[in-house]
């Protein structure tokens, strides 16, 4: 077996103003999977990241589903929800706190037009608002087998996203 | 090429010795820097640091000083005497703990003129009345090369602990080509690598370069390793060192090849694209350059009698009782946790199965920590889950393979079998 090289840099958004929306366009479908590093904050108390997908030349906007695990307090939760408008992820910390999130969600299998895609994620805030002290593991599921060929992310209750928030976009490349 | 301090000798006083004395001081260096944390057992506050040369006691020294007490600045000088001030420093009724702090410069002691010092002596405690400063200026009337010094504590002893260090200060200028370096090692940092090398022999070397063929760069150190980065992964590069001054550069042979991975590289991937599979996939023959392994499955079970199965895993074809894991989990309902010991293999959670929604596939991640390491046992940690709109789990586990030895081979399998389109990667993180 021979190593290849696999990890690559697909692009990457650092915000210098606060925006309402962070948009990956046109990605390249010759990754086996997507790897999305979230570290944001927002302009409000705290929010949740909404990510949507175009799949197959679609923008999904419903049916979005997903089954968690989180500790944002003393005792660890479960939780799902069905039928969401878009991929909600990991709660967000207001930029007044001068803490970022630090989220990694994996698209793996992305770019095939059979299966539905799933998407583990893995998402961690923490700073002194009750709201926005969260680590949590997450399986979401996007309804549709079209290849991902765009990510948005924006937040679930309208908060802009701060300036100072990074968001990079990874190919991972199996053998 | 010797641009250094050099620590020669270092002296600790017990207590019961009121002189120290360095012999047969090398002669290669153009000063001599002697470092002194002192104190005497003078009853006194403060004690006199004198030395001599060669054991030279004759008429042949002279000195002037500055002191300043904080209140008073004075002036002293001496010559014709049997042996230099250095400086003072503490003594026993000062206050307890306190050594004096003093560095004593000898320029040009090997050469043929007479050797001219200065010393700084630096004395300080609690007390408002005993500290001082002492800047002194020696000379030694004498053309001979300093080959021994004696420092001598004055009224008393010098104190336990006191310490005596002589270095040599180098600032020679290269006369000659400096000789090759040699290459002893080439290790690979996954797009970098660091080369190891003996230094040139003839002690003329500024410093060394290392460069890269093909080329990406030449970086330049006075010490070895020296570290290429900018590797391209995949590429086999060889590696010269070059010994360097004004006068000319001389190269190493070259190194053998090498070629560096990826701090993130992929090793293989099975997939089942055109149905079912009941085979057990096994990765063999896993390179052991890496620190750890990763393994991602995009999968799902054939099982019919429920909704979702585990993928199994174990290593270097051992299904002994020789598994620990454990995991927590949440399935949108109840959140729990269960562990399990002596077990044949090693589980993952959790994969859609053949009554969960069609075409909804699990991921799971599996991190394998420091699995060619010889001496531990094989420690994992795992996400993984799936959400079929109504249905699903998430899981975070951790496991353990009771064996020490380097992973050379996994396998995986699942309920039943692997369905279409699965796949299972398997990366080396350098």
């Amino acid at each position: 077996m021979t190593a290849q090289p696999t990890y690559t840099l697909i692009a990457t958004q650092n915000l210098t103003s606060a925006t309402g929306i962070v948009t990956f366009s046109s990605i390249p479908q010759a990754y086996t999977d997507l790897l999305f590093v979230v570290a944001a904050s927002v302009s409000s108390s705290w929010d949740i990241s909404a990510i949507r997908a175009v799949l197959g030349g679609t923008n999904i906007t419903s049916g979005y589903s997903r089954t968690y695990f989180q500790g944002p307090a003393s005792t660890p939760t479960t939780g799902r929800a069905t039928s969401e408008i878009s991929l909600r992820g990991g709660y967000l910390p207001p930029s007044s706190s001068s803490t970022f999130s630090a989220d990694n969600y994996h698209f793996l299998n992305y770019s095939n037009s059979t299966t539905y895609k799933t998407v583990l994620c893995r998402t961690n805030s923490v700073n002194t608002g009750s709201q926005g002290f969260n680590t949590q593991i997450q399986a979401s599921l996007i309804p549709s087998t079209g290849a991902i060929t765009q990510i948005t992310i924006q937040t679930a209750n309208g908060a802009n996203l701060s300036s100072g928030s990074t968001f990079n976009l990874y190919g991972i490349t199996a053998a | 090429m010797s641009v250094t301090l050099q620590p020669i000798y270092t002296q600790t006083a017990t207590g019961s010795t009121n002189s120290i004395t360095f012999n047969n001081i090398p002669q290669n260096y153009s000063h001599l820097i002697i470092e002194i944390s002192a104190r005497s057992t003078y009853a006194s506050s403060t004690d006199y640091l004198t030395a001599w040369y060669n054991g030279d006691r004759s008429n042949i020294y002279s000195d002037i000083g500055l002191s300043a007490t904080g209140t008073t600045a004075g002036f002293a000088k001496d010559y014709t005497t049997t042996a230099i001030n250095v400086g003072a420093y503490p003594a026993s009724t000062s206050a307890a703990g306190t050594y004096g702090n003093i560095r004593f410069v000898v320029p040009n002691y090997s050469g043929g003129a007479f050797k001219n010092s200065y010393s700084d002596a630096f004395m300080e405690n609690s007390s408002t009345t005993v500290y001082s400063n002492y800047l002194w200026s020696q000379s030694y009337n004498s053309n001979n090369p300093i080959t021994s010094l004696t420092l001598y504590a004055g009224s008393g002893n010098f104190a336990s602990y006191s310490t005596f260090t002589i270095y040599g200060l180098g600032q020679s200028y290269p006369t000659s080509t400096p000789l090759s370096p040699v290459i002893n090692s080439v290790s690979d940092l996954a797009g970098s690598a660091s080369v190891a090398f003996t230094p040139s022999t003839n002690d003329q070397a500024l410093n060394y370069s290392l460069t890269t063929y093909p080329a990406t760069s030449t970086t330049y150190s006075a010490v070895s390793p020296i570290i290429a980065k900018g590797l391209n992964p995949g590429t086999p590069y060889v590696f010269q060192v070059s010994s360097n001054n004004q006068i000319a550069s001389t190269g190493s042979a070259a190194s053998q090849q090498l070629s560096s991975v990826n701090s993130f590289a992929s090793i293989a991937t099975i997939s089942f694209p055109n149905g079912p599979s009941t085979s057990t996939p096994v990765f063999t023959n896993i390179p052991q350059n890496y620190s750890h392994l990763q393994l991602r499955i995009f999968a799902r079970s054939t099982y019919s009698g429920g909704a979702d199965s585990p993928a199994a895993y174990g290593f270097n074809g051992d299904n002994g009782a020789n598994y620990t894991f454990h995991w927590v989990s949440g399935n949108g309902s109840s959140a729990s946790s269960s562990s399990f010991t002596s077990q044949s293999n090693s589980e993952a959670e959790r994969l859609p199965a053949g009554t969960s929604t069609a075409n909804v596939y699990g991921c799971i991640i599996i991190d394998i920590l420091d699995y060619a390491n010889p001496n531990k046992y094989k420690a994992i940690r795992s996400i993984g889950g799936f959400d079929a709109s109504g249905s699903g789990q998430i899981h975070f586990d951790g496991g353990l393979w009771q064996n020490f030895a380097p992973i050379t081979s996994i396998y995986t399998n699942v309920y039943t079998s692997w369905a279409q389109y699965s796949h299972i990667a398997l990366y080396g993180i350098a």
